[in-house]
């Protein structure tokens, strides 16, 4: 996608003027998109950015007549010189899929599982063109997917879609949405489902569909990293509103909006500024269930004033751009933490425990975790093993963040199991203090938050109650334990006031709060954080980045980080672990590892992550991997990266390469100033 | 597909076994077949007595009597019945009567769940799903005597008012059956009518209730969803991809529920005194008719068990996900 610079001359394909979209709600109707307004013009690529909750989604499903039952949509959309709202579902289905296509969000539930995707994608071609026969609809199909990069389209045409990856899913999904020469796409959180690598992947296949039917392009996403390398325009959304709305450049570059400002200093960046303080922004967004007077960002503002709180903003032009802010000349200049003062969380508690030990804390060594793979006959015989995590070692000291990197399948969770003595492993050993972990032993001394604050607080238990209950498993009077939670959630910075809530009456931010308080009850001294801020929004991730860190200064705790954002992980963890397939590939110090990685696999990893940056974007050059990761039931012999190793498959001699299907590489330092296991680790 | 279908037909071996012999120790403890003859006044002699307890294999040790009913079953031998009828005789007809009344109260039952349910949850909360909704309901709390009853004195009344016989209400086919086919098949199901309505009746509510929510959730699936995005007319995306995922775990339901139309269909030939495997359970339980008992259970377990693997190899071939092996 080339991002040019776009006179007003090209003609408009697809625009929205006052769209209002309301959805019921048990307490009434709730403003999902309260007036919004934007256009796209022939061949261009507007991104629509904000977080969950601020109407993009619903913008996308107006725009295509996809409400659900019972919505109110109000306000125009035209495609071209035709007016769609109103226009009916008969008259719609004869615009979806030829117009304008759309790309779903979760790859794994799009496709219906009963249908071979081959006739899902023919079912697209003859939905708009009923004579054409059924051989050549899926011989167009089988084109289409190779358009899109599936391998041995042919062959796989009748599979069905569970016999395809979630990155290989998308591509299908993408093959429908081209299938009619629609003159729009609009792509509604295309790669958030995804690891960062098969991002990548699918939003090369969406470029592809794009320079081949030469449509424009809707690109919705939170992440601004994608949007900063893929749009020309860029329209951030808060509260059902367009709130600023100029080319990629103005609005990254210079933001005339406070919320733009605040976003893009609250996200952790790959690229420079790590290690700063995040400025998060305070609060969470308005419901929509009753009409605001004035700015809906005004409450979570540094620079609101009375003016702000009545009387509401229009969009209106500023520097060259449109912003709606009363005050938007004040932000010439201006970075985030000039505006957003991070606020420190009020730590109270202090470090009861000697936390300085001689030589590390806590320690793995060589951990192997096998899953038996069973058949479904009879006696369930073992018919294969599943190789999640293959002879791991690391240790922690005192006081440190080891991140643990990885996409999907690599063993990372897996890890964080064997560690808490939830699994055994089939080999290995952990030791904490030198002294083995096994069992509930050391339960007080290991504690872990996890990625789904939702999923892992009892719904029906208190705040306070879910902080206290560790303390009352371990023999703690109740008074006493009482006591201790309040004060302990007071130090995450939930007050008195809140502590007698239930979990659903919490954002999710503040449960994770919760989780945190809870690992911090039994005054640990190692904190396993398992993807503890992936579910939640960037605003509000700062924020929890900003109290783990605090957490660890006031208390000398040591934390395991493991994720699959490498941009958080850079920002919080002192050393760093790559994990691919269940093995280590690269250690080393954050900025080492990051810097100068040496593993093609961290090298691609690297590559892949969209950096919030457009100039940059632009000039970056991918590592674009080929295919998905292996099976971990039937690994590949050796190098487990082979597979997809742009070096194996590209520059290495045929003698190199058998080294690496032959020899596993251990992980040894080879001249490149930490642990690499590759054989011809290196520069790129 | 074949290996899989031998494996779990010989998984069934075990429980059939396992099954039948708990039955018939708990049949066999459950009274004394010749209680009858010993309550006769004045009292039966003893030779006859000892001769009956011989004939029904009562002198026998209890195991001793379970392995000659099982092998016996092999040579086609079900074993003495109190009242000297020849088992084998008598239950195969009727259980034909049987199977004719349940698979058509299934197939009537089907298609108005069907109906039903889609109309629900295409028109939800609408005054049509509310009335469906409210009817479903009904006819899930009604039991199933009570409505044979009440619809079999309508038909009687309605007979009498027009003094033709519309509606056969006794019986699954006259006496003497008439003579040549299209009589025979015409009288069949004239008798037919009723005791289907009421079996289909009763049976259709629950289904189309799940057949409703299953529908409601399908059409909230992002696939549904996307299928629309392509620009399929509604109607093709509603069949097409919403009630042909939806229909999947139906199958199930109605093989399971088979077991209980059996059980069902005992109250509803009893009602309309059709000649059938309901009456026939209800006249060996009387007699204590142990081995007339064992030969009705026995039946209709194999049929519960054909019907399940029936529902899981459909399973299979509706939804690909679902490997056998």
């Amino acid at each position: 996608m080339s991002p040019t610079t776009h006179q007003t001359t090209t003609a408009e394909v697809l625009s929205v003027r006052d769209l209002t979209v309301e959805f019921p709600d048990e307490r009434g109707r709730v403003q999902a998109v309260r007036g919004v307004s934007w256009s796209l013009r022939e061949g261009e690529v507007l991104g629509v950015v904000g977080e969950s909750g601020c109407g993009k989604s619903a913008t996308a499903l107006a725009v295509m007549g996809l409400l659900p039952p019972g919505a109110r949509m109000g306000g125009s959309v035209r495609f071209r010189d035709r007016e769609l709202a109103g226009l009916g579902d008969r008259g719609m289905s004869s615009v979806r899929g030829r117009s304008v296509a759309m790309v779903f969000q979760d790859p794994l539930s799009s496709l219906n599982p009963v249908y071979s995707v081959g006739f899902q994608v023919a079912e697209a071609v003859r939905a708009h063109h009923p004579g054409t026969s059924r051989d050549d609809a899926v011989e167009r199909a089988v084109h289409l997917l190779e358009l899109v990069g599936i391998p041995n389209a042919r062959d796989r045409v009748g599979d069905y879609p569970h016999e395809f990856s979630g990155g290989m899913r998308q591509r299908v999904v993408i093959a429908i949405a081209m299938a009619n020469d629609p003159d729009v796409i609009i792509a509604d959180e295309p790669t958030t489902a995804l690891d960062v690598t098969i991002q990548a992947q699918v939003l090369d296949a969406l470029r592809t569909a794009r320079a081949e039917t030469g449509a424009a392009a809707v690109l919705i996403t939170h992440d601004l990293g994608v949007v900063a390398g893929q749009a020309d325009r860029v329209v951030v959304m808060y509260a059902g509103k367009v709130v600023e709305s100029g080319t990629a450049d103005e609005v990254f570059y210079r933001p005339r909006m406070p919320y733009t400002l605040g976003l893009l200093g609250s996200l952790p960046r790959l690229d420079g500024r790590f290690g700063a303080r995040l400025t998060p922004i305070a609060g969470t967004p308005p419901a929509l269930d009753r009409p605001i007077p004035g700015c809906a960002f005004a409450p979570r503002c540094p620079l609101a004033r009375e003016r702000c709180l009545t009387e509401e903003p229009e969009l209106r032009e500023v520097d060259g751009h449109l912003t709606a802010c009363h005050f938007a000349e004040e932000l010439v200049d201006k970075r985030p933490e000039d505006v957003f003062v991070p606020v420190v969380a009020p730590v109270a508690l202090t470090a009861e425990r000697p936390v300085r030990t001689e030589g590390p804390l806590l320690r793995a060594t060589g951990l192997v975790k096998h899953y038996p793979v069973r058949g479904g006959g009879f006696f369930r015989r073992q018919v294969a093993e599943l190789h999640a995590v293959c002879d791991v070692s690391f240790s922690l000291s005192a006081g440190e963040t080891l991140g643990l990197v990885g996409e999907s399948g690599s063993g990372k969770s897996t890890i964080a199991k064997l560690l808490m003595s939830l699994e055994e492993p089939t080999a290995g050993r952990v030791e904490l203090d030198g002294a083995a972990v096994r069992g509930r032993k050391h339960a007080r001394d290991l504690q872990i938050v996890f990625q789904d604050p939702m999923g892992s607080l009892d719904p029906r238990m208190t705040a306070a109650d879910l902080v206290a209950e560790p303390l009352r498993i371990n023999g703690l009077a109740k008074q006493d334990a009482r006591t201790r939670a309040l004060e302990l959630l007071a130090s995450v910075g939930l007050g008195r006031g809140r502590s007698e809530r239930y979990p659903h009456e919490f954002s999710g931010g503040q449960r994770q709060r919760i989780g945190i308080a809870r690992a911090l009850a039994l005054r640990p001294r190692v904190l396993i954080l398992d993807e503890p801020v992936s579910a939640l929004d960037v605003s509000v991730q700062a924020d929890v980045i900003n109290l783990l860190e605090d957490l660890q200064d006031a208390l000398g705790l040591s934390y395991l980080f493991i994720a699959h954002d490498l941009s958080v992980v850079r920002h919080i963890a002192d050393r760093v672990a790559v994990l691919y397939l269940g093995r280590v590939v690269e250690v080393g110090e954050r900025d080492a590892v990051f810097d100068h990685p040496s593993h093609p696999y961290t090298q691609a990893l690297i590559s892949a992550v969209p950096l919030p940056d457009p100039r940059k974007e632009r000039v970056r050059e991918r590592i674009l991997l080929s295919g998905d990761v292996p099976s971990p039931v039937d690994p590949p012999s050796g190098c487990r990266f082979r597979t997809r190793c742009p070096r194996f498959l590209g520059a290495l001699t045929d003698a190199e390469r058998s080294l690496c299907v032959e020899e596993v590489p251990g992980l040894v330092e080879r001249g490149q100033g930490h642990p690499v296991a590759c054989h011809f680790g290196g520069p790129r | 597909m074949l290996a899989y279908v031998l494996r779990r037909l010989l998984h069934t071996i075990p429980i059939i076994l396992v099954g039948s012999f708990i039955t018939f120790v708990m049949v066999s403890a459950s009274g004394d077949p010749l209680g009858d003859l010993l309550a006769k006044q004045p009292p039966v002699s003893p030779a006859i007595l000892a001769a009956e307890r011989h004939r029904l294999r009562l002198d026998l040790p209890l195991l001793e009597q379970y392995w000659r009913w099982l092998t016996g079953i092999f040579r086609g031998d079900w074993g003495p019945s109190v009242t000297r009828v020849d088992i084998g005789h008598e239950i195969w007809p009727r259980l034909l009567v049987s199977v004719r009344l349940v698979v058509l109260a299934v197939l009537l039952a089907l298609l108005l769940a069907l109906v039903v349910g889609v109309i629900s949850a295409v028109r939800q909360y609408s005054w049509v799903d509310y009335l469906f909704t409210s009817a479903g309901f009904l006819l899930l709390s009604m039991p199933a005597f009570w409505l044979a009853i009440l619809l079999k004195q309508q038909a009687i009344d309605v007979n009498e008012a027009t003094g033709s016989t519309l509606f056969y209400t006794v019986g699954d086919a006259s006496i003497p059956p008439p003579t040549g086919f299209w009589p025979t098949v015409s009288d069949i199901a004239g008798h037919i009518v009723l005791p289907t309505i009421v079996l289909a009746l009763t049976t259709f509510a629950p289904w189309s209730r799940f057949v409703r929510s299953s529908m409601v959730e399908v059409q909230q699936s992002d696939y549904v969803r996307l299928a629309r995005a392509k620009g399929l007319p509604r109607r093709t995306v509603l069949v097409r991809h919403a009630l042909r995922t939806a229909l999947i775990p139906l199958t199930t339901v109605v093989a399971m529920d088979l077991a209980v139309l059996f059980s069902g269909a005992v109250i509803t030939e009893t009602v309309f005194q059709w000649r059938g495997m309901g009456s026939f359970l209800l006249s060996a339980v009387r007699d204590k008719d142990i081995y007339a008992v064992m030969a009705w259970l026995l039946l209709v377990s194999v049929i519960v068990v054909l019907f399940n693997l029936v529902a899981d190899l459909l399973y299979a071939v509706l939804d690909r996900r679902i490997r056998l092996g």
